[in-house]
């Protein structure tokens, strides 16, 4: 088991010290300033205000922040199977079981440190502009205009009311699911890529994984939503954040059935991906012949 | 299983419906240096890789070190060093640090002079450079050095000459004879048959996917 932790350990330390994994949190940053910027010029928002709408309705994050993370993962594998460095950890690691089961976890370390990062660093630069309040508040009309896609925003920030929790209830749900989101769409990533060697393909893969289950989940039929929504729409918080309007298509009472859904779809995919790759790295070749053609 | 440290029978790897290796048969007792040449594409690195655990023949057996790898899970025992074709290394890391991060994954908990590894390869151990600014044959250096630091039972080399300039051959000739004569097996595979014959008990040669014994040193 220390084995196993050390090689985890290794591959997480390896993932944070890519420079590309500070250009989603860079991006975040970014966005985030200009966000935080906009919302201190309204009226009755506060940090969760902006962290909740962050995480719900800044479409721009939500479509950077996976496929880079896919990326980076991805791009850590093939990395690893294509340059030889396979061939110089194998003889220490030593088993194929060991090195999947350190993937699949140092995945879910990093989902977690992308998770709780971006949730900091857009928190605390939004504390620059707005004052300090440890409590909900409604947002006003404009804020929704400003910010909302028609769909979401200010229902989701009823959503406490909704619940009748703290914000950290609120949060933790969308903290855990986004984490749960981001680990599951690695590790099937990663189990693609173990199969093609690609880095596109496990990605788009991913996406699609993750487009049609969402919608399934949001009982949304995949066909009606947009484009520029349906990557969007496997972005879980949103999809809550959708069920939780009460209005178009998901009742509001079905809230805890939404979440339960969604946390049984990610719990599957989780599993059954987690399978899939141990299988795969039982059965496949952890080296490249310059004449193989996967 | 069997008392050698590396026993294949029958084995054969093919990509898709082309056959790379073909029925290998090859026995090397303990302490021996066995050296396999062969062509560009004879098969020779695929093999190596299957011993290595890294690739999974479509039939036959491999044990290493008296453990079974295939059929089976492919797990290594301890006590195996290896360098495979070109080497992998995080390249924002320097060399010393690089093996910092290998030590680390090592289930075996040895005290290795890092330092001192690193000199025999011919690297300097208070060198800084990032590796993705070495050199084709520093990269060759730290492969060999991250191959022998925890003083293995079995080390598995393919082309470990590749890239170094006639000092640094003849270091790693120094060096590997150093091992070979303290008792490690050594499995060498290269193109260069001098310099297989010049430091192996035993030479194979692969031809089309078959290997046949050369010659021996005696």
């Amino acid at each position: 088991m220390n084995a196993t932790l050390s090689i985890a350990g290794v591959y997480l330390m390896r993932t944070l010290r890519s420079w590309k994994c500070m250009v989603p949190i860079g991006v975040i940053l970014f966005l985030a300033f200009v966000k935080a910027h906009m919302l201190a010029n309204l009226s009755g928002m506060n940090q969760w205000d902006v962290l909740w709408i962050y995480w719900n309705d800044l479409h721009m994050v939500t479509l950077l922040i996976i496929p880079s993370f896919l990326f980076l993962v991805s791009d850590l594998h093939v990395h690893d199977t294509v340059t030889g460095y396979l061939g110089v950890i194998y003889p220490r690691v030593r088993s194929r079981e060991r090195l999947w089961f350190a993937q699949v976890l140092a995945l879910l370390l990093v989902a977690i440190i992308y998770v709780l990062v971006s949730t900091l660093l857009i928190f605390v630069i939004s504390g620059f502009f707005v004052p300090y309040q440890w409590s909900w508040s409604v947002p006003p009309a404009a804020s929704q205009i400003l910010f909302g896609n028609g769909l979401g925003v200010l229902p989701m920030l009823h959503s406490a009311a909704l619940w009748g929790r703290s914000p950290w209830i609120s949060c933790g749900w969308v903290w855990l699911l986004a984490t749960l989101e981001l680990w599951s769409l690695s590790v099937v990533t990663v189990t693609v890529t173990l199969r093609t060697r690609h880095h596109y393909l496990p990605i788009l893969l991913a996406f699609v994984i993750g487009a049609i289950g969402n919608s399934v989940v949001s009982e949304v039929p995949i066909l009606l939503i947009p484009t520029s929504q349906l990557l969007v729409s496997y972005h879980l918080p949103y999809v809550i954040g959708y069920s939780l309007t009460g209005g178009l298509h998901v009742m509001a009472g079905q809230t805890t059935q939404t979440l339960g859904w969604s946390v049984s779809y990610l719990g599957f995919l989780l599993v059954a991906s987690s399978f899939i790759g141990r299988w795969m790295m039982r059965r496949g070749d952890l080296a490249r012949d310059k004449s193989q053609k996967d | 299983m069997t008392n050698a440290a590396i026993s294949v029978e029958r084995a054969l790897k093919r990509f898709k419906s082309r056959v790379i290796i073909e029925q290998i048969n090859l026995t090397v007792p303990y302490g021996q240096f066995c050296g396999i040449v062969g062509a560009n594409g004879s098969g020779k690195t695929t093999l190596l890789r299957c011993i290595a655990g890294l690739m999974i023949p479509n039939s036959g057996s491999i044990s290493v070190l008296g453990q079974r790898l295939f059929p089976g899970p492919g797990t290594l025992p301890e006590g195996v060093g290896a360098l495979i074709e070109s080497p992998g290394f995080i390249g924002n890391l320097s060399g010393t640090k690089n093996l910092e991060f290998l030590l680390s994954l090592s289930s075996k908990r040895t005290q290795v002079d890092i330092a001192s590894v690193l000199s025999s390869v011919g690297l300097s151990p208070g060198d800084r450079t990032k590796v993705r600014s070495y050199s084709l044959g520093m990269t060759q250096r730290l492969g060999i050095a991250q191959a022998i630091m925890e003083g293995p039972r079995l080390l598995l080399l393919d082309e470990p000459q590749y890239g170094l300039d006639p000092d640094g051959v003849l270091q790693i000739r120094n060096l590997l004879s150093q091992l070979h004569a303290k008792g490690t097996t050594i499995v060498m595979v290269s193109h260069q048959i001098d310099e297989v014959s010049a430091l192996c008990d035993v030479v194979y040669e692969m031809r089309g996917g078959h290997l046949v014994l050369g010659g021996t040193s005696s």
